[in-house]
């Protein structure tokens, strides 16, 4: 009985929200809402479950060993709290010092993995030996889209036609975003296929179909 | 109004069922188009028939319902091939809300706990909040920063947890996301602790990748479903990635028939169109 | 802190630093509640002010309520309960939300892309040849189209993306900095 809800509302909700191929509809405007609640749910229960282990479990543990380190951890409890107060109109400053701590704790961590990663790193693949026409190619491509980064709209004459390379290459490099973007989505259209197209979830699409055939025909005698 | 004008006003309409049905119709009747597997796949698959008793194997994962279809093949297959290995520890780490109940879908899926013994073999830590935060804690002292894993048990009583503090303790590092935690997990395990790390991305996220890839800061990637078919080939698996190739393959085709025929009515029609 | 550690290895910094990266973890625990702050504060105003959207308010406001219940009774986002209603909820409306996009694309790549200039037509041929190298059956209707798909794809990796992530790295650097010296307050709440 559970699997045959579980089949039959997985097939309608899917078929809910597809709907909206056909036009705007409540159909879908209810599918929506329910995603939104789900999802802002699980993360609430996610987000207890982790203050009570990482923070509140410590504390604990702090009070009866007497670990100073551990009952510090009263401090981002409060900081934590402290978030909230972004809601209101008064106290709103006092959010601002939980923000400074997560953007200065973010800012750190990230900066020094980027340099070495992302410039450091990616510079050094760049540097290759200019041995072959390939790594020409690549080694000019790397420098005319960095210039076309740097003097999009000012066009120094010393570099003359590189930036434009430059425009070019990022052009095909965005069409390789394009097309692994239709990748992508399509895998996302074949997960849902692969709940639809089995008994006894494909016996709803013939009743959507004719619910939206039916939608039409008296939505066009209304018109005419 | 006669069919033609029906048509070209609801031409989206064409268009939606035309691509339902080159999706539809192929995975109802596969055609069975050989799948090719790619460098990238192959490198990930070789390094992890490769490990040896006592390695470590870290699979992060931010998997949500909506990257479920393309990144969960990849993790089970990866997951299937690790548990495979005698002797080879691995730990689950999550990065998103949503992906615990993946990540322990595709332990029962694998039947983990009847063929490996938790805690000695595997741990599932479970979901940590703080995206970048939450990784380096993880890299740095993996015991300073949680108590329990998952399942509530404490790490001090899990056997493999002991040997195992952080990043310079993990052989390699598999991340299956759609979103940056791939990128922290190059800035605090590999640009601090030179950790191998590998990637199983959407599609979307894999040209990002390639460029680390090309330049040896990753040692491979699963590219989305393609991906995830050529691994289920290599550890003779197949499953939904392997069968979704075909309706791939005619959706493609689809894609570039609709951008060529646009472009010729545009151009055939002259630019009022 | 956090740089001075990643430079200069002294363990009562480290242990500092590994506590104040722990601290960030558990406010990000607490941040992850926010958002649903704000859901239920704007939609319950809407229900209270029984707008024309409230019915769906409501349905938003309850859905949340029972999962957080669920989650909290059982204790678990691994119990077969919550599996349920997750599984029947959450991942077909998300799945199928997000695949959406591949419809929509359809119907752009026939009515919106137009090959009108050099640019447009260099995505256009490269997409093109990208997608018949990602598909199967490129390889099928001739061996050289993903040959030709995997010269583009190299190119635009060596190039392109690869200068796309430096900028990245010292786009996101300037950014930190400009924040950590206060020279840019929007963050923070603008320069109130």
């Amino acid at each position: 009985m559970t699997d045959l809800i579980m089949a039959l509302g997985t097939t309608t909700l899917i078929l809910m929200i597809y709907t909206i191929l056909y036009r705007e509809n409540p159909a879908f405007r209810l599918g929506e809402h329910l995603l939104v609640g789900a999802t802002v749910g699980n993360a609430v229960v996610l987000a207890i479950f982790q203050i009570r282990d990482l923070a509140f479990t410590k504390v604990q543990q702090g009070i009866s060993t007497g670990s100073l380190g551990k009952i510090a951890y009263v401090i981002p409890i409060i900081l934590g709290i402290a978030l909230y107060m972004q809601f209101s109109k008064t106290y709103k400053y006092i959010s601002r010092l939980s923000i400074a701590f997560m953007l200065a704790v973010g800012i750190s961590l990230s900066a020094r993995g980027l340099i070495s990663v992302n410039v450091i790193g990616q510079i050094k693949g760049a540097i290759v030996p200019l041995t072959n026409i390939q790594n020409i190619v690549y080694t000019v491509g790397v420098i005319s889209v960095l210039l076309y980064f740097v003097y999009e709209e000012r066009v120094s004459k010393a570099v003359g036609p590189i930036p434009k390379l430059g425009r070019y290459l990022l052009m095909i490099t965005m069409g390789a975003y394009f097309a692994n973007s239709i990748m992508g989505r399509l895998s996302m259209v074949i997960g849902t296929l692969d709940t639809l197209l089995v008994a006894p979830n494909f016996y709803l699409i013939p009743v959507a179909l004719l619910i939206l055939i039916a939608d039409a025909w008296i939505r066009s005698k209304k018109t005419t | 109004m006669n069919i033609t004008e029906t048509l070209s006003r609801n031409y989206k309409q064409v268009i939606y069922l035309a691509l339902f049905a080159s999706l539809a119709i192929p995975m109802i009747n596969p055609i069975g188009l050989p799948v090719p597997i790619d460098q990238t796949t192959s490198n990930v698959y070789n390094k992890v028939e490769s490990l040896q008793p006592g390695d470590v194997v870290v699979l992060g994962s931010n998997i949500g319902a909506s990257i479920y279809a393309e990144v969960y093949p990849q993790y089970i297959a990866v997951m299937e091939h690790v548990l495979r290995k005698d002797g080879v520890k691995l730990i689950l780490v999550e990065h998103g809300t949503e992906a615990p109940i993946f990540a322990e879908r595709a332990l029962q899926e694998l039947n983990a706990y009847e063929r490996k013994t938790y805690g000695q073999d595997f741990v599932n830590l479970g979901y940590i909040a703080g995206d970048e935060a939450a990784i380096s804690g993880i890299c740095r002292d993996l015991h300073a920063l949680l108590q329990v894993d998952y399942n509530g048990y404490s790490l001090s009583t899990l056997p493999m947890m002991n040997d195992i503090n952080g990043a310079q303790d993990f052989t390699i590092v598999i991340d299956f996301t759609a979103s940056a935690d791939s990128q922290f997990w190059l800035n605090q395990a590999y640009a601090s602790y030179g950790t191998d790390i590998a990637f199983g991305l959407t599609a979307v996220k894999v040209p990002d990748a390639y460029a680390y890839y090309t330049a040896g800061q990753i040692f491979g990637i699963i590219e989305s479903l393609k991906g995830a078919a050529g691994y289920e080939l290599l550890i003779d698996r197949p499953g939904i990635a392997a069968k979704g190739m075909d309706a791939q393959s005619i959706a493609h085709l689809l894609y570039i028939a609709l951008i060529v025929l646009g472009n010729l009515a545009f151009y055939m029609g002259g630019k009022k169109n | 802190m956090f740089t001075v550690d990643f430079f200069w290895k002294d363990d009562t910094l480290r242990a500092l630093a590994t506590d104040l990266n722990n601290w960030a973890v558990v406010i990000g625990a607490f941040a992850l509640g926010l958002g649903a702050y704000s859901l239920t504060v704007r939609h319950s105003r809407i229900i209270y002010q029984k707008k024309n959207t409230w019915p769906y308010s409501v349905v938003l406001l309850v859905t949340m309520i029972i999962f957080i219940g669920v989650g909290l009774i059982t204790g678990s986002v691994s119990s077969s309960e919550y599996n349920y209603i997750y599984s029947l909820i959450v991942q077909p409306l998300s799945s199928t939300l997000y695949g959406m996009n591949a419809f929509f694309i359809a119907s752009a790549s026939y009515r919106a892309f137009r090959a009108k200039n050099i640019e447009s037509s260099l995505l256009l041929v490269a997409a093109i040849f990208l997608m018949l190298l990602n598909a199967p059956i490129g390889g099928v209707i001739s061996p050289i189209l993903p040959q030709i798909g995997k010269m583009i794809w190299d190119l635009s990796g060596a190039t392109g993306m690869r200068a796309i992530l430096i900028g990245i790295g010292i786009g996101t650097l300037a950014i930190g900095l400009r924040i950590i010296t206060g020279q840019e307050k929007t963050p923070l709440g603008g320069a109130d």
